[in-house]
């Protein structure tokens, strides 16, 4: 339990000053953007001097640099990101509103990519060479190398246009909304294809870690005397082996938040979910920096987050962890 | 007559890697009674390791020819690895699995082979554990590998090796990766455990000192072939082959009289450090490496500095070459405070003041070639013309033994005795008068590092050089030191003429340490 | 010898083979397919290997496919380039002054690696793309924001590990001037294992150049297949091999990129597992 908390004060120590480098990056953009803020305005509706003037006052672009600074921080404080031009709503709200469509995408995506893709990685390094784990590893590699909205429009015509197995988009029939169960099955259906186009790309990169582990392990010496103990083959592959190399992967895990966040991006654009990542892309075509903004720090903290519990988990697993404290 | 256990007739084992194949073993062939004891003999690359893993059909399975016979009579000719043969490794640390607990590896061996439950297995490891004598048993079972020792570890890998109750254990190599102390421990506890149990055993060593004490008989191997199969009292005494001879001289004994008499060169000391302090960490983590050191090496001696690991003396060896800033005390070489000399004059004063270090491969650039590493010191110093330098590099390559067609070869593809040469060459280079040379044959096979000990020998006659030589190995001192210090938690805590030290030693860790040392005669009471 | 073999492998070939493609049609564009590739030259939405004019189709405005993928294989590889070679510099020089200054340096680079990190990095892509305008240099800005921490990592972490080997020490009992050290004798041992990362680089930034160009955000003046994507999802329905073709070249590219990489991975182990 100790270790535990080694950890996390660890964590949460690194963490403070990673944030702060992150506001103050976001605040630079803020800035670089704002000063194009009046002129696109201007160049739009047109204003004299005097305009200009009223604007840069409204908008506080006419205080100090230091005090700017301290306002936006100030506001941070109260959870206060902005206002969204776009959606004329506080910027948090329209983010809270579509983070946990995201959010519930994210988690299936992890969960299916993660335990298929490791136990698909014990399968092929169990036996490295053999044709299961040559045809399993094509697969990985040629999956590796597809762009995950490019999968997502070809699933989307082979399973929902030509199949029609599957809706063509959105998260939940608008028509004819439903509830209790019956919703929960509807959002699930939803949800199949886009979790498949953002998951089967992360499976594979799992299923290849999880098999060079697997390899490792087997050249290692803690191997070669769980034979010499003449201990079964499925106790040497999975207590021993495969305990061994989850360890990168778990590692993986954490720095595939932010991988997923970013693919969230174009998945929710090619199937219409309204969640974060398809926020982030309306924010950029509607020239709205403080929603952009938003959603950058939030999912910025989500990484944290995530980073924050893969690390408490690995020390579960890795007994050699903080040990020297 | 009772039926042999082992019976090894022609054994072969090549490894193929697409057109290349290596003939690791070639025609072994032996007997083993059970409760038997035999001792395989050799280097590195004998095939020592080979027969060991054929034995306990460890072998891979692709890329490997067995040929031969391997019968086991009174086993009924079906053995099983864990059950019936029990496997001790050379490194205890990466022989365990570092995310179990040492408890769960030990139960393991009997859920699998006695059919116990989980329970019932794991008070039986408790009691294993007992009995290769760890303490609190039950408590360290809970432990995991990295929070062990490495004699403690070792420890383990013995209860495991006989938790099923095996006919024979192989022992690979046992003792070769811990430190003089530990390994007669665990050398007493191996020949303990296999007489309570008539275990029969083969000890694969390359230390023939070792076997000596442990079994009956001794099976020398050289490149896959068996040199001599012999009582081990008749092959210690009388050894028909010549590689068997060869090892024997090459075994060094802490009993042999002094090779050297002590020199008292005429001149002061060359190198004089006092009160020498150096620790690592702060506060409850502080760790004083070095704690008050005072010593002399005078010209034209060889000092041995031994002592156990964590005694500091590597970080003297450190200390003294400028690597590390000390945190009080003095240095003085020629006369000279080395410690305020800095930049230009410090590099002036390097020169004279040069080390050898332990590990041959890792103290080399791999991206140069020999040339190159032996050109650097010459360039650096200045002391010979760019014209000129082709020639030193030859000179000293013939001075270490090489040939000059080495030059243009790269660290990794030259053999370990060749790199210690090249080591030392390079800290020839710069003409020092002081050397110091911090566990030079170390990790170097017994007959290289006869040789490598005979070429610091000559080169120190032929150049008037002085050596600090440190090693962990007190029969390795024996054999080359005038005086001795020696080192326990970074103090000195005797030093004196080494037949002093040898014959009449005063603290207890010097007496320890000589008794601990394996030797090839019984000791005179 | 054995480093050669272990390139030369399956993948190795395979790998060589198809990057050698995409550059030879990337080169032989304006041979094959001369002109503008964005002109319209036919009618809309011919099916490909119907017409031998236009063998993979024309899109829904009457261009020609096979011509906008040709010209789109350029817009892909001095992309994939001129990113990796960003990344890799600014990951190097970053990775060595924390490699070899340490301290309080060290510890402000890593924590600025950890921040670019936590960012998602097609979010950061996107932010920086929007401020900056998009065009071929804001694209390659962007992705090598995201990307420079691998190298930056990499490549201190294996200047830390030589930095212990006892051929530095020994360098420095010599009296060997500690820059001629550092850039002489430790860099160019640890620059192999960041040059392996090149091709894990490259194919990153085609994939993230594709998913700029996708959703409109990338060079406007020319032609790339994520944007050869886009056009294609307007008729999707009706047209699904204009979305399928030019994915099926970034398939390709990719997988041809990385391949390359894991043999040359291979074969750098196998010297560094000699050494």
């Amino acid at each position: 339990m100790s270790r535990a908390w080694t950890v996390a004060r660890r964590r949460l120590l690194h963490s403070i000053p990673v944030l702060a480098i992150v506001v103050l990056g976001m605040f630079a953009l803020l800035e670089a953007a704002s000063g194009d803020a009046v002129d696109a305005y201007l160049a739009v509706s047109g204003g004299d001097a005097g305009l200009v003037a009223q604007l840069r006052q409204e908008w506080g672009l006419d205080r100090s640099f230091l005090a700017r600074l301290g306002a936006y921080l100030a506001a941070l404080g109260r959870f206060d990101l902005g206002w969204s031009v776009a959606f004329s709503r506080p910027v948090i709200a329209v983010v809270f509103e579509r983070a946990p469509n995201t959010l519930l995408m994210m988690g299936a995506a992890i969960c299916f990519s993660f335990f298929a893709g490791t136990l698909l990685g014990v399968a092929a390094g169990v036996r490295p060479g053999s044709v299961r784990d040559r045809i399993l590893s094509a697969l990985a590699l040629i999956l590796y190398a597809t762009p995950s909205f490019w999968l997502g429009l070809m699933l989307l015509v082979s399973f929902a246009v030509k199949l029609s197995w599957f809706p063509l988009g959105g998260i939940e029939n608008i028509g004819m909304p439903e509830t209790g169960i019956a919703r929960v099955i509807d959002i699930a259906h939803h949800l199949v294809l886009p979790v498949l186009s953002l998951g089967l790309i992360y499976l594979a990169l799992y299923l290849r870690l999880m098999r060079s582990g697997m390899v490792e392990a087997w050249r290692s010496d803690y191997i070669r005397t769980a034979r010499a103990k003449g201990l079964a083959p499925n106790r040497i592959a999975f207590r021993h082996a495969a305990r061994n190399a989850l360890l990168p992967v778990v590692t993986m895990l954490g720095l595939q938040a932010g991988a997923l966040l970013s693919g969230s991006v174009v998945v929710e654009s090619v199937f219409a979910i309204p969640g974060m990542g398809r926020l982030a892309f309306e924010a950029v075509t509607q020239r709205d920096v403080p929603l952009l903004l938003g959603v950058f720090l939030v999912s910025t903290i989500m990484v944290i987050v995530a980073n924050f519990c893969v690390d408490l988990l690995y020390a579960q697993l890795d007994p050699r962890v903080a040990v020297e404290d | 007559m009772t039926a042999p256990l082992l019976t090894v007739e022609n054994l072969s084992v090549v490894f193929r890697q697409g057109p290349k194949q290596v003939r690791a073993v070639d025609g072994v062939s032996f007997t083993l009674r059970p409760g038997g004891r035999l001792a395989i003999v050799g280097e590195s690359g004998s095939g020592k390791t080979s027969v060991a893993l054929a034995l306990a059909g460890l072998l891979p399975r692709r890329g490997v020819e067995r040929g031969g016979s391997i019968r086991w009579p009174s086993l009924g000719n079906s053995v099983c690895a864990g059950r019936d043969v029990g496997v001790v490794f050379q490194d205890p640390m990466s022989s365990l699995n570092p995310v179990l607990t040492v408890g769960e590896q030990v139960a393991e061996v009997a859920v699998t082979h006695l059919g116990l439950s989980w329970d019932e297995a794991s008070l039986r490891a408790g009691e294993l554990l007992e009995r290769v004598g760890l303490p609190q048993p039950h408590d360290m079972a809970d432990a995991y590998p990295h929070q062990l020792s490495g004699g403690q570890r070792q420890r383990v890998a013995l209860a495991m090796a006989l938790a099923a109750g095996p006919k024979l254990l192989i022992a690979d190599e046992p003792t070769t990766a811990l430190d003089t102390l530990t390994q007669a421990q665990i050398v007493k506890l191996l020949d303990r455990l296999a007489r309570d149990t008539r275990l029969a055993l083969i000890l694969i060593t390359h230390d023939l000192a070792l076997a000596r004490g442990m079994v009956e008989t001794g099976m020398v191997m050289n490149s896959g072939r068996v040199v001599e199969t012999e009582p081990i009292d008749a092959l210690l005494s009388s050894p028909r082959h010549a590689y068997t001879r060869v090892l024997l001289e090459a075994t060094l004994d802490p009993d042999a009289p002094p090779a050297r008499k002590a020199k008292k060169l005429p001149g002061p000391p060359l190198l004089r450090l006092s009160g020498l302090r150096k620790g690592f960490g702060r506060g409850v983590r502080r760790v004083t490496a070095v704690d008050g050191v005072d010593l002399t090496v005078m010209k034209g001696e060889t000092l041995g500095v031994v002592g156990g690991s964590g005694s500091g003396k590597t970080t003297l060896a450190r200390l003294i070459v400028r690597l590390l800033e000390p945190e009080a005390g003095e240095i003085e070489f020629t006369g000279l405070d080395l410690l305020t000399h800095r930049g230009a004059a410090l590099r002036q004063t390097r020169a004279r003041l040069q080390m050898v270090f332990q590990d041959p491969l890792s103290a080399l650039n791999p991206l140069a070639t020999v040339r190159r590493l032996l050109s650097d010191p010459l360039r650096i110093h200045g002391h010979v013309a760019p014209v000129d330098r082709e020639a030193a590099v030859i000179g000293l390559l013939h001075r270490v033994g090489l040939s000059p067609d080495l030059a243009d070869r790269y660290p990794h593809e030259l053999s370990g005795g060749q790199r210690q040469r090249v080591n030392i060459a390079r800290a020839l280079a710069s003409r020092p008068e002081l050397l110091v040379l911090d566990e030079p044959v170390s990790s170097l096979d017994v007959s290289i590092r006869a040789q490598i000990l005979k070429l610091l020998d000559d080169i120190q006659r032929d150049l008037g050089l002085s050596y600090l030589f440190i090693s962990h190995d007190i029969s390795v001192i024996r054999a080359v030191a005038d005086r001795v210090a020696v080192m326990d938690n970074g103090r000195i805590v005797e030093l004196g003429t080494a037949d002093a030290i040898f014959t009449r030693p005063s603290h207890p860790l010097t007496r320890a340490l000589i008794d601990a040392a394996p030797r090839l005669h019984r000791k005179a009471l | 010898m054995r480093a050669a073999n272990r390139f030369f492998s399956g993948g190795g070939i395979v790998g060589t083979m198809l990057v050698a493609g995409v550059a030879i049609a990337a080169l032989l564009a304006p041979v094959v397919a001369p002109g503008d590739p964005l002109a319209l030259i036919g009618r809309p939405l011919i099916e490909p290997f119907t017409d031998w004019r236009f063998p993979l189709g024309t899109d829904r405005l009457g261009r020609d496919v096979l011509a906008e993928l040709l010209h789109g294989a350029r817009a892909t590889l001095i992309v994939g380039g001129a990113a990796m070679l960003a990344t890799l510099i600014v990951g190097i020089v970053i990775g060595t002054l924390a490699g070899f200054i340490g301290g309080t340096v060290d510890e402000a680079l890593m924590r600025l690696a950890d921040a670019f990190q936590s960012v998602p990095t097609f979010i950061l892509a996107l932010a920086f793309v929007s401020i900056a305008g998009p065009s071929l240099t804001s694209v390659v800005i962007a992705v090598s924001l995201g990307a420079w921490t691998a190298p930056a990592r990499v490549l201190r972490a294996e200047i830390l590990s030589l930095r212990r080997r006892e051929f530095v020490d020994a360098y420095r009992v010599l009296g060997m001037a500690p820059l001629h050290i550092a850039f002489r004798e430790v860099l160019p041992n640890a620059l192999p294992p960041v040059i392996t990362l090149a091709a894990v680089i490259v194919a990153n930034a085609i994939l993230v150049e594709a998913a700029l160009s996708f959703l409109g955000l990338g060079n406007p003046n020319s032609v790339t297949w994520g944007a050869m994507i886009a056009e294609g999802r307007a008729v999707f329905r009706s047209a699904p091999f204009l979305s399928a073709i030019p994915g099926v070249a970034i398939v390709v590219t990719v997988l041809g990129v990385n391949l390359l990489g894991d043999a040359a991975n291979d074969a750098i182990n196998a010297r560094q597992a000699q050494v």
